[in-house]
């Protein structure tokens, strides 16, 4: 497979831990996993901020600070084949579905060893073979793709399920209804989880939509509600029922979790717009900290609960290392990776299992 | 009159129709949106709706049939003209009727091409990119051949095509009598001491008058005002063709480039014992005459490689300095004017090697067997005054080179020598033109030094 | 060897590549149960299922964002626009995703889908049933543009197209549907992306030009030959990636070049052609290089308007007579 051999050739290549929710063997494993996850994106994203104020990165950084248990909860139970269709404050969701610390720096540095070679920074790129589609900075156009990658997955004979993250903001964009109206007439096996941080970059909810933002998948014939997107628990149980229930072919979930963007929209942004006493009272909280007295009063220690584990530490400054070590791309490989001019050849699956049947579509 | 029942355009790309069946006859009455016909296309099946109420006069299509979109199908008559037509073939009555006025077409707007832009600014020669890559290739001079009426234009406002030129040179090949290139210069020509010394026009000299080549196509004599009018003590040469393109050239070379002449005197008594000496041995080893020209070219070299800028040529906001020399050396083509064939990498060859060449460039130049990369791509040029018994002349530089060396007559004078005695020594001047805005006098003296040095030490053959 | 339309022919090359490899699929607008609006998919649900000719809602943007999502996902969607004027609502999704998938995988991934449709004026269709948006998409990296002219074309490129392992916009001219009418092989076979076709040998002015212009020009060359004007006519039959070698060696040859094209004449990718070859042939050029095009209006419903609007048989002499005679 084309897409193998390239990957394969990549410094650093993918991440090949197993995903954690075929790893968690027992509940306290899963509240362990979940916890270590949490630090591993909090880390990794603090120390970018920290780059990004030293001037050591170029470019936009969008930091999830504060929302860390959505793309931990949603994404920690998922399996290999399956997708996410991550979008910019979602740079968490591609360590936790493997990913590794290094490539991602690689990417937000612009390296020649990066998923997108220098060619686009943050989560405009992903990794096929891991499940992660790519976003663009057109918000919401990542949905439709969402269901194309579901419905392939089902003609392919998989029961895969497509995770697609957006914000409250973009569920007023066409893509976001053309692509649900599309996914409910299909029961496409997507879930839908909205990050409900309450601010579109400046914008409050109430000047973004007139409804309460799950709401509006019920117009489209799927189970919508919202949940408390800062406790990673009911975050993982909620959609791992989701995805359970696409897994069965019954369709997909719109899932808001209602959230709170700690930083501004990006670290260009000083979020002044905002009161002090609401980033206050979001402060109290915040995801780890929740997740963590819930583990101390059932069962876990101190020592058990470090901030974070030293191998987390390990991990971001070896991926800094690395990155900073690798090279730019040659300016001459603007004019790469634009086309594929290998020979057409179908490259899925092969022997070709039979289209599944849906019983719904008829024949 | 009737009306018409077409087949319509039953949808974007539908081009026909099949008519499946009639749902009246002739004779039948049809109200307003009765359903008339039904029809089949690649897209759809209808029912066609009547598009008058009247009377079937007659189908003009059968079931079954093929038709395509806009066709006429049917005729139906209002009651009271089928009633009168009635007894009258269907097709008398189709061919009186009056045919659709046709649509007039309003002209689309077109771009103003550049030759009508060009007309509107009003005549002016413009030369296309393709025509002046040719004239290039062939050694044309456009505006000359152009201004003398030898090269006319086929296209609008008389611009020179393609065509046009391929014709010229056609023509130009079939007569013999004009010249194979145009000259490129027409500095006094460099010739050995051993040719018969004629008298061309040069630059120090007050032109004499030369006969044009007959133009091919006539266009000369029919020009208006061209027909000579001799006098007993005129004579009236045109001026035009290769005279007007020498002309041209010189007066823009020298009306271009600043001009200087610096000359420098040199001894050149052993250079003389030597050709004196070995004249006859040269002619019988290497089968070439041994004249001065190959050593002052090879001396040239030498110093146009030690001091390129005399070997150099402006192009825009550029000086482009040689590192090879492609000698001209002017060649008298007795009445049919002057030409500088060019010794391609003269830097490169030995004395035998330059005397063979010269020797056939000037062949080939008085027989008119030159070819246009014979006279092509010169860096500098030498001229020969001295042949013709000058001693000091100011030649005008062959642009776009930079500068022209000419070598003037050896004449036996004595000379004080540096421990004061008196002695008889072969002496000449070496005058050098060059264009002042490349060559500074410094570079100029020292470059003549240069060839001075070299012709005295006489080390030609180390 | 058979008889086809120009629409069969296409009809053809989707069905034979939908039998040849079961990962090609086709989804749009009525395509399935109905067979599309001008017929293509005709016979393909009763044939495939409803699984591989999806009917979609009225969607553009999401019909190109699941094609693009079946593409990375390893199938090969046919998206069909059900006129190419409605390409514009799914313009995002081709020109900021699919084209820059591939770039942004740093050459990890590809997108192999076609968005096909029908195209261009002539047909009384009115502003948003005649368009031909050929041009916007030819500045687009990572995406190839295919305008087809003949029955014979459309099968090949289109095959071509969809084993092609990039996005690719298919522009079918919709006045050639069922007016073009071709003997073809009965034989599998393909047309190469990015090689346009002589379709009139001549030595005395190049006409390059692309889908249903391409009629025109060959009818204009028959008549300009009463004239002693040997025309020579390029049919480019891909605009991206261009095939600049056919182009500069004709005009080379010719050194008179015309650029005939059914959009407005103004951002036409005439416009391209003529600055490709005063770059690149400026010292072969014998006369300026002509554009005849439509004029900058929108594709007006009245019929003399329509004419008026389009690029006629008479222009097309008019201006090769002007420019030989330059």
């Amino acid at each position: 497979m084309d897409v193998k051999t390239n990957a394969s050739r990549r410094k650093g290549g993918a991440d090949e831990r197993v995903s954690g929710g075929e790893a968690a063997q027992s509940r306290r494993e899963l509240l362990a996993g979940l916890y270590y996850q949490l630090w591993r994106v909090r880390h990794f994203e603090d120390s970018v901020a920290r780059l990004n104020k030293q001037g050591k990165i170029l470019g936009g950084v969008y930091s999830g600070r504060g929302q860390e248990a959505i793309v931990v909860g949603t994404v920690f139970g998922l399996r290999r084949d399956d997708m996410i269709a991550p979008v910019h404050r979602d740079i968490g969701a591609f360590l936790v579905k493997g990913m590794s610390a290094r490539l991602v720096m690689a990417q937000i540095m612009a390296r020649e060893s990066a998923p997108s070679r220098g060619k686009d920074s943050w989560t405009h790129t992903g990794d096929i073979e891991i499940g992660i589609i790519g976003s663009t900075s057109m918000l919401a156009s990542s949905m439709p793709i969402a269901v194309g990658a579901g419905l392939a997955a089902r003609m392919q004979g998989m029961d895969s399920v497509v995770v697609s993250f957006f914000g409250e903001g973009s569920t007023a964009r066409g893509d976001f209804h053309e692509a649900l109206n599309f996914a409910g007439i299909h029961k496409a096996p997507c879930v839908w989880v909205c990050e409900n941080n309450q601010y579109a970059y400046s914008t409050p909810t109430h000047l973004e939509s007139p409804v309460p933002f799950y709401k509006r998948g019920e117009a489209y014939g799927m189970p919508s509600l919202a949940i408390d997107g800062n406790d990673v628990l009911t975050v993982y149980e909620t959609t791992m029922q989701a995805v359970e229930r696409a897994r069965r072919g019954e369709g997909g979930t719109v899932i808001e979790c209602v959230t709170y963007r700690m930083e501004g929209h990006s670290e260009a942004d000083q979020a002044t717009y905002r009161d002090r006493a609401e980033v206050e009272e979001w402060r109290k909280k915040d995801p780890i900290l929740r997740l963590r007295s819930h583990m101390l009063a059932n069962g876990f220690t101190e020592e058990e609960l470090p901030e974070p584990a030293p191998s987390i530490i390990d991990e971001v400054r070896d991926a800094i290392d690395w990155a900073t070590r690798s090279p730019l791309p040659d300016g001459r490989q603007a004019v790469e990776d634009i086309y594929d001019e290998s020979a057409g050849v179908t490259h899925w699956a092969s022997p070709y299992p039979n289209y599944v049947r849906i019983p719904w579509l008829g024949r | 009159m009737p009306t018409e029942v077409i087949l319509p355009q039953l949808g974007e790309s539908v081009a026909e129709g099949v008519i499946t069946r009639w749902l009246k006859k002739p004779g039948d009455v049809v109200a307003m949106d009765e359903p008339l016909v039904e029809i089949t296309t690649d897209k759809v099946n209808v029912e066609l709706p009547s598009p008058a109420a009247g009377i079937v006069q007659e189908l003009r299509a059968q079931e079954g049939e093929t038709v395509p979109v806009e066709q006429v199908i049917a005729l139906i008559a209002e009651a009271t003209e089928f009633a009168a037509s009635n007894g009258k073939t269907a097709e008398a009555q189709a061919e009186t009727e009056t045919p659709e006025t046709p649509e007039a077409d309003t002209p689309r707007p077109m771009p103003a091409s550049a030759a009508e832009v060009s007309a509107a600014e009003g005549r002016r020669v413009v030369f296309s990119p393709l025509v002046r890559r040719m004239a290039k290739e062939y050694n044309l001079d456009l505006e000359s051949l152009t201004a003398a009426g030898l090269l006319r234009g086929s296209g609008e406002n008389g611009r020179i095509s393609k065509q046009d030129i391929l014709d010229f040179v056609a023509r130009r090949t079939a007569e013999p009598s004009a010249p194979s290139a145009a000259p490129s210069v027409a500095p006094a020509p460099l010739t050995g001491p051993e040719v018969v010394p004629v008298t061309p026009p040069t630059v120090h000299a007050a032109p004499k008058p030369v006969a044009a080549p007959a133009p091919a196509d006539g266009t000369l004599a029919s020009l208006p005002g061209m027909e000579p009018a001799e006098t007993d003590n005129e004579i009236v040469v045109p001026f035009s063709g290769i005279r007007k393109m020498i002309a041209d050239h010189l007066s823009r070379s020298a009306f271009t480039a600043p001009h200087v002449t610096t000359v420098a005197e040199a001894d050149v008594t052993r250079l003389v014992a030597f050709r004196n000496a070995n004249k006859e041995s040269w002619e019988k080893e290497y089968g070439v005459r041994l004249t001065y020209t190959p050593f002052f070219v090879k001396a040239a070299c030498d110093a146009l490689l030690a001091f390129p800028m005399v070997n150099s040529t402006i192009q825009g906001d550029k000086i482009i300095a040689k590192k090879y020399v492609h000698m001209g050396v002017a060649v008298s083509l007795g009445e049919g004017g002057l030409i500088v064939p060019v010794i391609k990498d003269a830097h490169k060859k030995d004395l035998i090697t330059l005397a063979r060449e010269i020797e056939t460039l000037a062949g080939k130049a008085r027989d008119g067997r030159l070819a246009p990369a014979d006279v092509q791509g010169g860096t500098f040029s030498i001229t020969n005054p001295g042949v013709f018994g000058a001693i000091i002349s100011t030649p005008i530089i062959n642009a776009p080179q930079s500068a022209i060396l000419g070598v003037e007559a050896i004449q036996k004078k004595p000379v004080v020598r540096d421990d004061d005695s008196i002695a008889i020594r072969s002496m000449m001047y070496l005058c050098l033109s060059y264009d002042h805005r490349v060559v500074d006098g410094e570079t100029a003296i020292r470059f003549l030094q240069h060839i001075r040095r070299t012709l005295e030490d006489f080390k030609f053959f180390r | 060897m058979h008889e086809v339309t120009f629409l069969g022919a296409i009809r053809e090359a989707i069905g034979e590549e939908m039998r040849r490899d079961p990962s090609v699929f086709v989804l749009g607008e009525d395509v399935g149960v109905y067979g599309g609006a001008f017929k293509v998919t005709d016979g393909f649900y009763k044939e495939f299922g409803a699984q591989r000719v999806i009917d979609t809602p009225i969607s553009e943007s999401a019909i190109v964002g699941v094609a693009i999502g079946a593409a990375i996902k390893g199938m090969r969607p046919i998206a069909e626009m059900q006129f190419m004027d409605f390409i514009s609502c799914g313009f995002d999704q081709i020109v900021n995703e699919a084209a820059t998938y591939r770039y942004r995988y740093g050459g990890n991934l590809s997108v192999p889908m076609v968005v096909r449709g029908p195209s261009g004026g002539n047909v009384h269709g009115g502003l948003f049933h005649s368009q031909s948006r050929e041009a916007w998409f030819t500045q687009v990296a990572g995406l190839k543009v295919v305008m087809p002219a003949t029955a014979y074309d459309a099968k090949g490129l289109l095959k071509a197209s969809i084993r092609d392992n990039n996005p690719v916009i298919f522009f079918e001219h919709k006045y050639l549907y069922r007016r073009v009418k071709e003997t073809i092989p009965d034989d599998d076979y393909i047309v190469p992306l990015g090689k346009a076709r002589i379709a009139s040998e001549g030595t005395d002015l190049t006409i390059i030009t692309w889908g249903a212009m391409v009629q025109h020009c060959l009818s204009a060359a028959e008549l300009l030959e009463e004239d002693a004007l040997n025309v020579e006519v390029i049919d480019l039959r891909t605009l991206l990636p261009l095939d600049k070698t056919t182009i500069l060696e004709s005009v080379k040859k010719t050194n008179r070049a015309m650029i005939v094209y059914e959009a407005p004449r103004t951002g036409g990718y005439g416009g391209e052609i003529a600055a490709i070859l005063a770059e690149e042939a400026f010292e072969y050029l014998d006369a300026p290089v002509v554009r005849v095009a439509s004029v900058d209006a929108h594709v007006p419903f009245s019929p003399p308007l329509e004419k008026y609007y389009l690029p006629n048989v008479t222009d097309i002499v008019e201006s090769a007579r002007k420019l030989a005679k330059y």
